[in-house]
């Protein structure tokens, strides 16, 4: 229990502790000759047995000599010292079976010679080692004192001591739980350390002489730690509580930090599939986030709630440590609205009691309520405290026990009224002030194994007409349909679909791509999407993202889409409806982390346009909505054609958020990095694609008026274009695919898209997954074609122009690549380049595309020339022609049309050009490749 | 106000006992308020259920004991009379903190009591004098 507390020790402490070994010439004679257990060696044998099932347990190495070679180690040098203290399965199991270790010295003297030799001088009894002496002797039952107590307080109490070895080194209990004070940069950590063997000790072999020992256990469990407080170390111990003063106790760290329940217990382990503990283990995670959710919505809200079903308001009388949890005796109060306000009455029965707010109350206005010690610590309680308890929680009526038992009782919060305010002690509820309950009788055993059981007559208080045995879930809504999508995943059984029916909003429709199978039959993901093939699929399935009035946000994945009409028909139907959700199932739960594209989604519709609910308060939404940060997780549900229920007849829902159309030029000026918007624009051109695998990204140039219009991008430093990324994982009809393919050629009339949520990233449009692309619909069109200046204006090639631009230039011809200059024939009617020459003919050529014979083939060039722009000086710029530019500069040049002549087109002037900026260097000067473009 | 956890665990069980009979199954909410008495050691119990560690062996006399197959594949034995386990969380958790109420092994044996899913075995009157005897732990 206090291995990270010796592990903090000096490094003469630490030798002390670490080591049974070492620890004999800390033992008086007398108590040392009194213990006869088995050898140290096989103590640590059984003490890795005892970890072989954590994680920290890994290699499977014998740890008896390992520890003899951790014990040389130490004696040397302070560092290896330190890295010996690094191996937590070491110290964990030293520490876990340390009642042994001080009895196997005696029968190893061999091994502890050297530190006999070495530590002569210090004859003082080890109090830590006396104590378990005692302990394993059970003569005096006492329970040591420090040890006993929690982690935390162990903690303080370390702090406390700390300093006073030199002081009274004779004191036995200060001496066993000192820290040195450089070690207590490792404290946080420590304590984590410390948590581990409560939770994590297990299967550790017992000693043969381990039913004498278990008899002295069974004795000193059923003892009452309060007698053990008696004697010699009462007085130490009240000295440690008036030191802490003096001393100046750090404040502690815990209440910073709350951990939902078992947090902590880090350990991953694999559950049988289908079992039992996988079942809690899933519902664990689902109460987690849950408590999570909830908390970081209450933050916002802090006003009382009792009105709400399902919350009950509690006065905390007592609370006493019983087992690890805190049981608190509280008092049911029952809310009553006066004119000044709320007050709250005390003890009334009658008029509420069959409302839902009681259930499971009885007459007495007293239960006892379970509070887990993370939320006993996170509410800070203090007696005469007002708790809200909010739904989910359990109810438990014990045979003859009137009062009604609360179980899971996280869902917690304290309510401080006004005028209590001053006068209450705020500050959390110190482990020492929480009144431990005895060791329940171990001898008293429960149901007499169940099957062995006689009706027990009611032996504890004076019920037991009641109806007991009932553990009865309070769940904030009974009704059919529930409105939480957080609280229908709890409800969740084991696989099964999710039970009732849920009302949410449809804020979008959308389509992914729908899962390749895959061949080995491996069960992919829906987040590992499949990319889009070269061929642009088109239909995809299909998705809503809905959200509920408490703000929860849910993608579910719906049937394949069966048209490309039905995306659109569909978008138009359902989004801004409420609807209902059946029979869908859970696929997964996200994370922000995790799915950045669906969160920033989610980013753009919150905050929510209308006030959440909030679990904690209905009064208090308002602040709910503008304080709360978005969601940090959300489940991905799965559900078929029927699963969504949508009413037209009702209007929009004030909660949809239709996407807010933008010009480009507000998205360029407003637009925060990485959120979402949404436009309609002019296709321009349609870059060269990128691909990668299978996979290829679509780059298209759009603009709109916005940024074509006089006078505007010009001069406030935007651009005339802008780029547009399509990932692969964008689903596009194949009208718009033949769209946006035709729109880099010059006869194609401009295709006017919608951009609706696509992702502006480092000044950039990315179209990815939720992200929708149509044609814009002529009634909305914001941009009419003919409002768009022919030609479409770009930005002059400046020293600034990026690379993946489209830039305007005119230049002189400086140079010619002679090594990339070079043409080939193709078919003067398909424009093939597969052209055979004709054999039967000397001249001319087949063509195996049309299979007609060419006679006179095109001739199809391909020139790069060196420019001297005149707006860019020192700059080198190389541009790809297309061939009616090549044709216009070669036209004034002789006869011959196969032979040209360098120096003849040098000097010429061409331009404007529209060209594609493939490349920018300026590391020795400014180098621009060009590609020349057809708008 | 004397430990009050007890008679909440008793309960508890006599509900799943209850439950598992009529309907073969345990409820979510049975899991949920499990874990919230025992905290991590439910799920450690559950996990040994479904790996069906557990045993009931009696003996002709009558004697009954439980034993529990650890994770780490130590048999441990536990008594149908007390509350013990030779396991270290037992002596440390609730033997010497008091921090918890049971450890997995013996949790594990009264779930698979009240689901009736332990496996049996019948063993000699002398075998069950060994095994109470601690002469058998590490056998088998």
């Amino acid at each position: 229990m206090s291995i990270s507390v010796r592990r903090k020790r000096n490094s003469r402490d630490l030798r002390c502790i670490l080591f049974p070994e070492d620890s004999i010439d800390t033992i008086r004679n007398t108590s040392s000759t009194k213990v006869q257990v088995s050898s140290s060696h096989k103590s640590w044998q059984r003490c890795g047995d005892a970890f072989l099932d954590t994680p920290v347990q890994k290699k499977p190495k014998s740890v008896g000599p390992k520890h003899a070679t951790a014990r040389q180690s130490l004696l040397q040098t302070s560092t290896e010292k330190t890295k010996e203290e690094t191996e937590e399965p070491v110290h964990i199991a030293w520490s876990s079976s340390e009642s042994e270790h001080s009895d196997c010295e005696e029968n190893n003297p061999p091994r502890t010679a050297v530190f006999q030799k070495q530590h002569q001088s210090r004859t003082k009894p080890s109090p830590n080692v006396s104590s378990h002496l005692q302990f394993l002797n059970s003569e005096a039952d006492e329970l040591p004192v420090i040890e006993s107590d929690s982690d935390v307080h162990e903690e303080e109490d370390g702090n406390r001591f700390r300093g006073q070895e030199e002081k009274d080194p004779d004191d036995p209990v200060a001496i066993s739980d000192f820290k040195s004070p450089e070690k207590t940069k490792t404290k946080e950590k420590s304590r984590e350390t410390q948590m581990v063997p409560d939770v994590d000790i297990s299967d550790y072999a017992s000693d043969e002489e381990g039913d004498p020992a278990g008899e002295t256990l069974l004795n000193v469990a059923e003892t009452d730690p309060a007698d053990a407080t008696e004697g010699g170390r009462r007085s130490l111990s009240d000295w440690v509580r008036s030191a802490q003063a003096l001393l100046q106790t750090p404040q502690k760290q815990d209440s910073c930090h709350f951990k939902t329940p078992d947090d902590s217990n880090k350990k991953r382990r694999k559950f049988e599939s289908g079992g039992l503990a996988e079942r809690l283990n899933r519902l664990q995670c689902r109460q987690r986030s849950a408590i999570s959710f909830w908390r970081h919505q209450s933050t916002a809200a802090t006003s009382t709630a009792t009105g709400k079903p399902g919350v009950l308001a509690l006065r905390i009388l007592r609370v006493q440590e019983d087992c690890g949890l805190r049981v608190g005796l509280c008092q049911h109060l029952q809310e009553a609205l006066h004119e000044g306000g709320r007050d709250l009455v005390e003890g009334q029965e009658g008029a509420a009691a069959g409302e839902g707010e009681r259930k499971g109350l009885g007459e007495n206005d007293h239960c006892l309520v379970l509070f887990s010690r993370e939320t006993a610590s996170q509410l800070a309680l203090s007696l005469g405290d007002l708790v809200h308890v909010h739904p989910p929680w359990q109810t438990l009526v014990i045979e003859g026990e009137r009062r009604p038992i609360i179980l899971n009782a996280h869902f917690s919060q304290k309510v401080v009224s006004p005028g209590r305010q001053g006068c209450s002690t705020p500050g959390p509820w110190a482990s020492s002030q929480v009144q431990r309950c005895p060791p329940y009788p171990l001898s008293h055993c429960w149901g007499q194994w169940l099957d062995q059981r006689v009706p027990v007559p009611a032996e504890r208080g004076n019920g037991g007409s009641r109806q007991t045995g009932v553990c009865e879930r309070v769940q904030p809504e009974s009704t059919g349909v529930c409105d939480s999508l957080l609280e229908a995943v709890e409800r969740l059984g084991s696989g099964s679909a999710l039970g009732p029916c849920l009302e949410v909003v449809i804020q979008r429709v959308y389509c992914l791509p729908a899962p390749q199978p895959s061949a080995v039959g491996l069960r992919r993901s829906p987040y590992l999407r499949s990319p889009r093939s070269t061929s642009h699929v088109s239909t995809g399935r299909l998705c809503v993202l809905v959200q509920d009035v408490w703000g929860m946000f849910s993608e579910v994945q719906l049937q394949a889409l069966g048209s490309e009409e039905q995306l659109g028909w569909l978008s138009q139907q359902w989004e801004g409806r409420a609807c209902l959700l059946q029979r869908v199932k859970v696929l997964q739960r996200v994370t922000r982390h995790r799915c950045t594209a669906l969160f920033s989604l989610i980013d753009s519709l919150w905050p929510p346009s209308l006030p959440l609910r909030a679990h904690a308060d209905s009064l208090g939404c308002e602040e709910g909505r503008t304080t709360a940060a978005a969601p940090s997780f959300c489940y991905c549900l799965s559900g078929s054609e029927a699963s969504v229920v949508v009413n037209q007849e009702e209007p929009l829902s004030p909660l949809y958020q239709p996407p807010v159309m933008q010009s480009l030029r507000e998205i360029l000026q407003g637009g925060k990095e990485g959120s979402r918007c949404s436009f309609t624009a002019s296709v321009v051109f349609r870059g060269f694609q990128a691909s990668q695998g299978d996979t290829e990204s679509w780059l298209l140039f759009v603009t709109d008026t916005s940024l074509q219009g006089e006078g505007g991008p010009s001069q406030s430093c935007l651009p005339r274009t802008l780029p547009v990324c399509l990932s692969p994982s964008v689903m596009l009809q194949r009208s718009v695919q033949q769209a946006i393919a035709s729109s880099s050629s010059p006869a194609s009339a401009s295709c006017h898209l919608t951009f609706r949520d696509v992702l502006l990233q480092r000044g950039c449009i990315v179209c990815l997954e939720q992200s929708t692309v149509r044609f814009a619909e002529p009634s909305t069109e914001s941009l009419p074609t003919d409002l768009l200046p022919q030609p479409i204006l770009l930005d002059q090639l400046g020293p600034d122009t990026a690379p993946n631009t489209l830039c305007t230039l005119s230049g002189v011809i400086v140079g010619v690549d002679e090594d990339t200059a070079y043409s080939w024939p193709v078919c003067s009617l398909c424009e093939s380049d597969r052209l055979d020459r004709a054999l039967v003919k000397q001249q001319g050529f087949v063509c195996t595309a049309c299979g007609t014979e060419v006679v006179k083939p095109i001739i199809r060039m391909q020139l790069e020339v060196f420019l001297n722009c005149l707006s860019l000086n020192d700059c080198t710029i190389k541009i790809k022609l297309q061939q009616k530019t090549i044709h216009s500069v070669l036209s004034s040049e002789g006869s011959d049309p196969e032979l040209h002549e360098v120096e003849s087109i040098l000097g010429k002037e061409v331009g404007p050009l529209n060209a594609y900026v493939q490349v920018i260097t300026r590391t020795s000067g400014l180098w621009a490749g060009l590609e020349e473009v057809n708008l | 106000m004397s430990s009050v956890l007890p008679f909440v665990a008793e309960q508890l069980l006599k509900d799943i006992e209850k439950s598992y009979k009529e309907a073969s199954q345990l409820p979510d909410d049975l899991l949920i308020a499990l874990q919230c008495i025992f905290g991590s050691c439910a799920l450690q119990a559950l996990d040994l259920l479904d790996h069906r560690s557990v045993t009931c062996v009696s003996s002709p006399s009558g004697r009954r004991v439980f034993r529990v197959l650890g994770g780490s594949g130590q048999l441990y034995t536990c008594f149908t009379s007390c509350h013990y386990c030779p396991c270290p969380a037992f002596s440390m958790a609730v033997l010497k903190r008091n921090s918890g109420l049971l450890c997995k092994h013996i949790l594990a044996a009264y779930l698979c009591q009240a689901m009736g899913q332990s496996q049996q075995e019948q063993v000699s009157d002398q075998d069950m004098s060994r095994i109470l005897a601690g002469q058998a732990a590490s056998d088998s």
